[in-house]
């Protein structure tokens, strides 16, 4: 490793440990701009391109770089492209590629009020990776996020493009299905646990594996009027349940907008009209 | 009651195309002629959202079919028992949501009557009239399928559509039929032969014919005083031919029982999904 290329990769643990100090001293104050700050570092030796890359590779577009040779221009620039990579990121779980929990949740909010409005089921599904831990535990992180990352482009695989796919956490993936029964959402949580179950992971030090999945999925009508949140806490329980029946398993939580009261509202002609109408009653 | 056969029960749906030809009245009497032959029978009034099973038996229910859409409501709440054997499972009315069930819905309630009916020997469905998708899933998952008609040029037409329906849509080939309001033997004869040759010209299968039933107004009085034929006037032609057609379909389960497994085979419901 020659003299340069030592600088630059001491460059990037500083950045991940400063971002990290940064977080937690802004997590403890709380966001206040008026006490803001730019931090910097001068580089000597490097160039911006080498910069650029750097940020790309720890994602970290926060970090802008400022050039000392006096153009304003590459400076600009850059800040413009990180600008671009942070709103693509702030929907994206970094990883997997796959929408990260906040805009999940802002997309099953908007499925769920559409399907309020055109009463076609909708379908959400919790897929857990089981025993994920000792994956981590055993083989690495590293292992883990390859695991992580072939899962996410498997269910990618699966989905149709009207479908939403996010991570929802951890090891935790969450699947909306607009247009979807709750047959049809079984039939597809039975094809992604196959399909999961046989991905073949290759690795050089511990061999291939294979790794299962639990999933719990819930249906929507759009019968009455639910909150968001109250759909995925449904889907959660179930995936909660095929955990505690032994994992590798879909569970579902069945239609959540139906039950024994909004059926009888639905039917208007009662058994008072019905005597009233033929004047005789044998059974009631 | 004869129970040797438990776990056996053949499951029957009554189907017309055509409304008015007398499916309600059929299914209660084959019913109660079942029943008189020892055969533990559960009649399920499948008219959805505008039911009269019950009105025929002059009973007015509390509960019905689409409670069983509760997650918490089981079969047991919603049986009425009409006598030793024989019981029954009213449907609701008014209730234009639930006409035309989706594929869901009806999973939940024939999941639920799957589980819990093993003790009978035959299931009769009494389906609405029309094609509406939930008159053709529930003939798909049930194992016989009886078709009633009569002798008009409408109902002939009506029925025969349906039989075309759930040949091309779920390749179903057996079809019983009862030929209803027949004059004589031979109206009800050539009644059937029309539809017989019509469904070996242009959908190549062979109908088979359950029985004829004549004209007869104790039907209608039958109707009118609320009470099943069968107890208003057991000696009426209707009634001896109605038995005769019992005995038929109680010979045909006996032949059935090795293959019975569960009465509505729901696997037709996810199939139904994926081909559209």
């Amino acid at each position: 490793m020659d003299k340069k290329e030592s600088n630059v990769k001491k460059i990037e643990e500083e950045l991940r440990i400063i971002q990290k100090k940064l977080e937690e001293i802004i997590d403890k104050n709380g966001l206040n701009t008026k006490q803001g700050l730019v931090v910097f570092r001068p580089a000597c030796g490097a160039s911006i391109e080498e910069i650029k890359k750097l940020i790309q590779k720890t994602m970290l577009y926060e970090w802008n770089v400022l050039s000392l040779s006096g153009d304003i221009v590459p400076t600009v620039l850059t800040f413009f492209e990180n600008l671009e990579q942070l709103k693509i990121l702030a929907k994206k779980d970094p990883l997997t590629g796959l929408l990260n929990r906040k805009q999940l949740n802002e997309v099953v909010t908007i499925e769920v009020e559409r399907c309020y409005r055109t009463k076609q089921p909708l379908c959400i599904l919790f897929v857990d990776l089981d025993d994920f831990k000792k994956i981590n535990d055993t083989m690495g992180h590293d292992v883990g996020d390859k695991v992580l990352i072939e899962v996410a482009n498997n269910l990618k695989t699966q989905c149709r493009k009207t479908d939403s796919i996010g991570r929802y956490g951890g090891e935790e993936f969450v699947i909306v299905l607009p247009s979807t029964s709750l047959v049809q959402g079984e039939l597809t949580g039975e094809r992604i646990r196959n399909s999961i179950k046989n991905i073949e992971f290759e690795n050089k030090e511990h061999g291939s594996f294979r790794v299962t999945c639990s999933i719990g999925l819930c249906c929507y009508k759009g019968r009455k009027k639910i909150d968001p949140e109250f759909l995925l806490k449904q889907a959660d329980k179930a995936l909660y349940e095929a955990k505690n029946k032994g994992k590798d398993r879909v569970v579902s939580a069945g239609i959540v907008d139906i039950d024994l009261k909004s059926v009888e509202k639905m039917i208007r002609v009662n058994s008072e009209e019905k005597n009233f109408l033929f004047g005789k009653t044998k059974q009631k | 009651m004869d129970m040797k056969d438990s776990n056996k029960s053949l499951s029957i749906s009554i189907l017309s195309g055509k409304g008015g030809v007398g499916k309600t009245n059929i299914a209660l009497n084959l019913a109660y002629a079942l029943v008189s032959m020892k055969s533990p029978t559960l009649l399920i009034d499948c008219d959805l959202g505008l039911a009269n099973l019950d009105i025929l038996l002059g009973i007015t229910p509390e509960k019905n079919l689409e409670y069983l859409l509760g997650p918490d409501t089981r079969v047991e709440d919603v049986l009425i028992t009409l006598e030793h054997g024989l019981e029954f499972l009213p449907a609701a009315s008014g209730v234009p949501e639930l006409v035309e069930w989706d594929n869901d819905l009806q999973t939940i309630i024939f999941k639920k009557l799957n589980n819990s009916l093993s003790k009978y020997h035959f299931l009769i469905l009494d389906l609405g009239a029309g094609i509406n998708s939930t008159v053709i899933n529930l003939a798909a998952i049930s194992r016989f399928k009886i078709i009633v008609v009569t002798p008009e040029p409408t109902s002939l037409t009506d029925g025969y559509a349906l039989i075309k329906v759930l040949k091309t849509k779920h390749n179903i080939k057996d079809f019983f039929i009862i030929v209803n309001m027949a004059k004589d033997k031979k109206e009800g004869t050539t009644t059937f032969q029309r539809l017989k040759l019509a469904c070996e010209n242009f959908l190549g299968i062979k109908i088979n014919l359950l029985g004829i039933i004549n004209e007869d107004s104790n039907v209608s009085m039958a109707v009118v005083n609320q009470v099943p034929l069968f107890k208003f006037k057991r000696d009426s032609i209707a009634c001896k031919n109605m038995e005769e057609i019992a005995m038929k379909v109680k010979k045909y389960r006996e032949l059935l029982v090795p293959e019975l497994t569960l009465p509505f085979n729901l696997d037709i419901l996810k199939k139904n999904i994926n081909n559209t």
